[in-house]
């Protein structure tokens, strides 16, 4: 009797129990949110959920603060082996590894390249050490932990000045990994820089969106509600211009006197990464390259999925010319990148006057995918600039309800919805932050900044004209558009 | 025998003759301006009297005066200058109205049309820009701590020299200092840039927050 009775309630709990996990598979896979990146997702509903098809639909059982991030575990001070002068990328390069050590994962899963550009263009953004006196310190904390010596008394004001290099980058490590006495409000940032695949656009997106992770709060009182939206662009902005000269400021000195920046003081250590659009100089020399990114939509963001449907991954047919060969744009050259990179489609230099029906000779493959999954059924024209805009805003789930065509529309479309786009009239140059859409009645592109290993900062098809290609200046003639920019 | 073959003579010359004024009377010629408009429908007026519908047509060489106009639209007038060579003249009106953005909606060629135009005209202002000032390919730029952006306005042209707007936006005082020695350091030259700057400095971001890292 007993002997039944237990078979059955092992039976009922296992069932139970392959109920509750279908039942969170199926939550997960029906709540994840589109605008939502497959990190964040991991985060909150664990790693399995990145194979989970993304619903599209938008909407999420996600409230402010459902991310739950556990701590790290406080290890020894940070002792650096380098030797001084020190550069910004070297501290940010032995804070990493102080951080993999402190939440547990590999030197090789924190210290990338795109996490240490995410930190060096934060840096640049706060200016510690580089325009103000407090050394060891370029992200302006105010960490006085125990073992952690000052270089001065401690400043109330919330900057401290750290009295060594492994002073300030141990305080970086604990404050990111919330060891050492250090607070637990910014555990979400280690979180992100222990993935070895999560972007410098990511990082920045979690720095600033702090109030979606469980006990977290913010890292600069700009970054609070209502300005949340235009202070992440502005870290968009950061990392283009970052890459832009990263040389320049990768190598800036960090450690007395301060000022660094407007000292113009450089260390002479070499520099571990580089970009090959980079037209600073600096007296370290680089040992690594960037290339050509994989391309494609990334959830949730305007900019990487606007590149990596109009450039990358594009296996262009060799027309012969010089266009194509050496990642050239209408014969003219468009910055220094790896030889293996392609992009444009310069579809009337090619054959003036053809609509080109083949998409697979002048797109590439990520657009094609994105386009017949997103705007196909909307539209035969696949060159269209209207089509190119509506099918990363679609892709990317940052506005799924975008017209689908015709820039006319989209642009009435953005001013009727006031909840969902702030819109502009007659924008200049200044006005533009990464991810902002120009439109006007004739015409529509997306501004994305200086995209890694280039000279670029406009996305953008024109329909009979060129499919989605990336193009290296943003005209002057904006008046007549309209700036739109998707609120969060 | 003499007379009658100067009366052939003159029959000869006087078929020349009508033939020659039936050709200028009424031959076409041939088209020297490519009207490309959109809406394609629209009304265009040209010289106040001829109507003329998109497509290549012949317009005498000289100054000409274009009235457009359609329903849910802004009328537009353009003046242009035709020649013997092939001109393309392109009349596109901006939608006013539900209706003229419902025209569109209904009308998925003639948006091919404006956007073809559209898109051609903005990738050629963007290529002389960056032609004439080559400094528009690494702005816009931002200054360390923040405290200065730089980026660019419009073209002037005085006195046959062209000058591009460079806008030192700065957050302090030294961030109007830094942009500017930013600017010296390019290799363009001053000369090209009427330099303006724009004070931010009571919108300086608060870039820390203390208690919080």
């Amino acid at each position: 009797m007993i002997k039944r009775l237990l078979t059955r309630f092992s039976f009922i709990l296992l069932a139970s129990l392959l109920i509750c996990s279908w039942s969170r598979v199926t939550f997960a896979a029906a709540t994840c949110p589109s605008g939502m990146s497959d990190l964040d997702c991991a985060s909150l509903y664990g790693p399995w959920t990145s194979w989970l098809p993304d619903d599209g639909s938008g909407s999420c059982g996600v409230s402010a603060g459902d991310i739950s991030i556990a701590a790290g575990t406080d290890t020894a001070k940070w002792q650096t082996t380098l030797q001084p002068p020190y550069s910004l990328e070297d501290f940010m390069v032995e804070a990493l590894n102080d951080l993999a050590g402190r939440l547990n994962v590999q030197t090789t899963d924190t210290v990338t390249q795109q996490h240490v550009l995410a930190l060096v263009a934060m840096a640049w953004g706060e200016g510690g050490n580089l325009t103000n006196d407090d050394i060891y310190n370029p992200l302006n904390s105010g960490g006085d932990y125990p073992g952690i010596d000052l270089a001065t008394a401690h400043s109330t004001s919330g900057v401290q000045s750290y009295a060594t290099f492994n002073d300030g980058v141990d305080e970086l490590a604990r404050i990111m990994s919330g060891t050492g006495g250090a607070p637990t409000y910014q555990t979400r940032l280690g979180a992100i820089l222990k993935d070895p695949s999560s972007t410098a656009q990511q990082f920045m997106k979690a720095l600033t969106y702090y109030q979606n992770y469980k006990g977290n709060l913010e890292w600069a009182e700009a970054s609070m509600p209502p300005n949340q939206d235009s202070y992440y662009q502005q870290r968009l902005g950061l990392i283009s211009d970052t890459i832009a000269n990263y040389k320049d400021r990768a190598s800036t000195l960090i450690g007395p006197p301060g000022n660094t920046a407007n000292q113009n003081l450089h260390s002479t250590h070499p520099l571990r990464y580089s970009f090959s659009s980079d037209t600073s100089s600096a007296s370290g020399s680089a040992i690594a390259s960037s290339s050509c990114g994989s391309g494609g939509v990334v959830a949730g963001d305007i900019v990487q999925t606007a590149v990596g449907l109009a450039w990358n991954d594009v296996t262009y047919p060799n027309h012969g010319d010089a266009d194509t060969a050496a990642c050239y744009s209408n014969g003219e050259a468009i910055g220094p990148e790896p030889s293996d990179c392609h992009h444009g489609f310069q579809e009337s230099n090619d054959n003036p006057g053809s609509t080109n029906t083949d998409p697979t000779q002048y797109t590439t493959q990520s657009y094609q995918a994105a386009w017949a999954k997103y705007n196909k059924a909307n539209s035969s024209q696949y060159t269209d600039c209207g089509v190119f805009v509506a099918t990363v805003l679609h892709a990317s789930g940052i506005a799924t309800d975008y017209p689908t065509s015709s820039s006319g529309s989209q642009r009435q479309w953005a001013i009727d919805h006031p909840d969902k786009y702030m819109v502009k009239e007659n924008p200049t140059v200044a006005d533009l932050l990464p991810g902002d859409i120009l439109v006007n009645s004739e015409h529509t592109f997306i501004y994305v900044g200086h995209v890694a290993g280039t000279q670029f900062t406009v996305a953008e098809a024109s329909q009979y004209n060129h499919s989605p290609e990336l193009d290296n200046v943003v005209s002057n003639e904006i008046n007549g558009f309209t700036l739109v920019r998707v609120k969060s | 025998m003499k007379n009658k073959k100067s009366m052939w003579i003159v029959y000869t010359l006087v078929i020349v003759v009508v033939i020659g004024i039936f050709f200028l009377l009424f031959a076409r010629k041939s088209p020297n301006v490519n009207l490309v408009a959109s809406p394609s429908a629209a009304t265009i007026l040209l010289d106040g009297n001829k109507r003329l519908q998109p497509g290549k047509v012949y317009i005498s060489p000289g100054k000409h005066r274009l009235v457009a106009s359609f329903n849910g639209f802004a009328t537009r007038t353009i003046v242009f200058s035709s020649s013997t060579g092939l001109t393309e003249v392109d009349v596109i009106l901006e939608p006013n109205s539900q209706v003229g953005y419902d025209w569109l909606n209904t009308h998925p060629d003639d948006v091919g049309v404006r956007q073809n135009i559209g898109g051609r005209n903005y990738n050629n202002s963007a290529q002389t820009l960056l032609r004439e000032f080559p400094i528009v390919a690494n702005l816009p730029t931002y200054g360390p701590g923040s405290e200065y952006e730089i980026s660019y306005g419009s073209v002037t042209n005085t006195s046959g020299s062209s000058k591009l707007e460079i806008d030192i936006i700065y957050y302090t005082q030294a961030g109007k200092q830094a942009g500017l020695q930013w600017l010296q350091s390019q290799p363009y030259g001053m000369n090209k840039f009427n330099v303006k700057y724009i004070d931010k400095t009571s919108d300086q971001p608060v870039v820390d927050n203390p208690g919080t890292h």
